[in-house]
């Protein structure tokens, strides 16, 4: 029997190079100014994989490590985000979507400006007022550019993920229909 | 269609994460930044620093390579092969201290004759704001190396920005263009305002303070200055842009201003920090 501290290893080392990654050169892949958000696009693909639960946690984990090496907005709050995302979009696909390329793309982009309205709505909620001060019309911009972002990295994204994850290869969806979902989150988690 | 049953214990597990994440958002928030998560975050800054530092190098180009091919065809092209090579000269001579300190007296004699006698700390760019919605950068050095809260950040030509928190190795440097940034400016005839950021990649507004005297007169290209008066953050006559526009206000006699920044940070790997503090 495997060990469940081996994947959770892995997964923790790929959520370590893709924070890095994004606080290295996210900054240098804008496209009309916007960058890229690779840890939101991790947690959206964990989600997909994993389901639900995972797509919290790993949206939660990932959020959390991005916060401390982004200092610009106070620490919680990405997490708060990709936690809600990672835990929506698992719950769709657990029950509602199909596990195919176009699916997932288009569920990257609008996973993504969902999030982007939730961080900006939650953070504004809370006191961070200048997550709004560029205006409307560039939150537009970021959220239709780093839509676009998300749907071209989701794929490649849930394919790594799914190499690496504790997940085996098996899409949720079938995890589910065989009812070997809930067992199966409980070893690794 | 199959109906996923989620157990309650989830619920209340992922209820729990929440509850989490915005309980440090609040504590965070209302500490502004320092108490207990604040001395958190810098020590986990620092600790990946060096990891992140050299993320920066392993991968900046792939991210050249990219943005390079985003690019492609406009006039960033060619800065894109400006900025590799200035990046893989600084790298290279970051590795050596006398070299950089070399680096940092040709960069004075070049374009930072407006320092003056103030002392100056070389830095290297590791984290070229990732975020969205701030517009910030974050650089390799920090208290250990003398570098304070508030101390002004500029490279060669003008003013970069101020430093907004400091780790022992690391430290966060806000650029002019953040909508919190706001920096006071000698404009002509004696008047004097504020330059304020508008967002990622958007020109500087400036607001003219002293509406008692006749209102300034500016041309298109002309170069605007820190003020340097008591209380300001900045010393006086640092560039911090030139006029891009000048337009007059409905109801207003004063008229609406606008700036470039003198400094594409886009092109610099190094930076100087201003060791100075107002007096």
């Amino acid at each position: 029997m495997t060990s469940p501290i081996i994947p959770k290893l892995r997964i923790a080392v790929v959520i370590a190079v893709v924070v890095l990654a994004q606080t290295s050169i996210g900054g240098d892949l804008r496209v009309a100014g916007v960058a890229p958000d690779l840890p939101l696009v991790l947690a959206i693909a964990a989600g997909m994989v994993g389901g639900s639960q995972t797509g919290a946690w790993i949206g939660f984990w990932t959020g959390l490590f991005f916060d401390f090496l982004a200092p610009a907005t106070p620490i919680g709050l990405h997490a708060f985000t990709f936690c809600v995302t990672g835990f929506v979009v698992g719950t769709f696909f657990e029950s509602i979507l199909e596990d195919r390329i176009f699916t997932v793309a288009l569920v990257g982009g609008v996973a993504t400006a969902a999030s982007v309205l939730v961080f900006v709505g939650v953070g504004d909620l809370l006191g961070q007022s200048q997550l709004l001060a560029s205006g409307r019309s560039w939150l537009l911009e970021v959220i239709l550019v780093e839509a676009v972002w998300s749907a071209l990295l989701a794929v490649p994204t849930e394919w790594l993920y799914r190499w690496v994850g504790p997940h085996g290869g098996a899409p949720v969806r079938k995890a589910a229909m065989s009812g070997a979902l809930h067992s199966r989150e409980q070893r690794v988690q | 269609m199959v109906a996923h049953r989620r157990s309650p214990r989830s619920r209340y597990v992922i209820a729990a994460l929440l509850l989490l994440a915005l309980t440090l958002v609040v504590l965070d928030t209302r500490g502004r930044g320092g108490g207990v998560i604040g001395r958190v975050r810098n020590a986990v800054a620092d600790g990946f620093s060096p990891l992140q530092s050299a993320t920066h190098d392993v991968l900046r180009p792939i991210g050249n390579f990219v943005a390079g091919a985003i690019d492609y065809g406009s006039v960033r092209a060619q800065n894109q092969k400006l900025r590799n090579q200035v990046a893989a000269m600084s790298v290279g001579s970051a590795r050596a201290a006398a070299a950089e300190q070399a680096a940092s007296e040709v960069l004075k004699e070049q374009g930072l004759t407006f320092v003056g006698s103030i002392p100056t700390r070389s830095v290297q760019i590791i984290d070229r704001s990732s975020s969205n919605f701030s517009v910030s950068l974050t650089v390799d050095k920090g208290t250990s190396q003398g570098i304070a809260v508030g101390e002004p950040v500029v490279a060669v030509g003008g003013l970069v920005g101020t430093v907004v928190s400091a780790g022992s190795t690391t430290s966060t440097v806000r650029l002019m263009g953040d909508p919190s940034f706001s920096v006071g400016v000698s404009l002509p005839g004696g008047n004097v305002g504020s330059a304020s950021g508008q967002g990622q990649g958007k020109s500087l507004t400036v607001t003219v303070d002293t509406t008692s005297l006749k209102p300034p007169v500016l041309k298109v290209g002309e170069v605007i200055s820190t003020s340097g008066l008591s209380l300001e953050a900045f010393p006086k006559g640092i560039p911090v842009g030139r006029v891009s526009k000048v337009s007059s206000q409905p109801g207003s006699l004063e008229p609406a201003i606008e700036l470039t920044p003198v400094v594409d940070v886009a092109q610099f790997s190094f930076l100087q920090v201003l060791l100075w503090s107002p007096p």
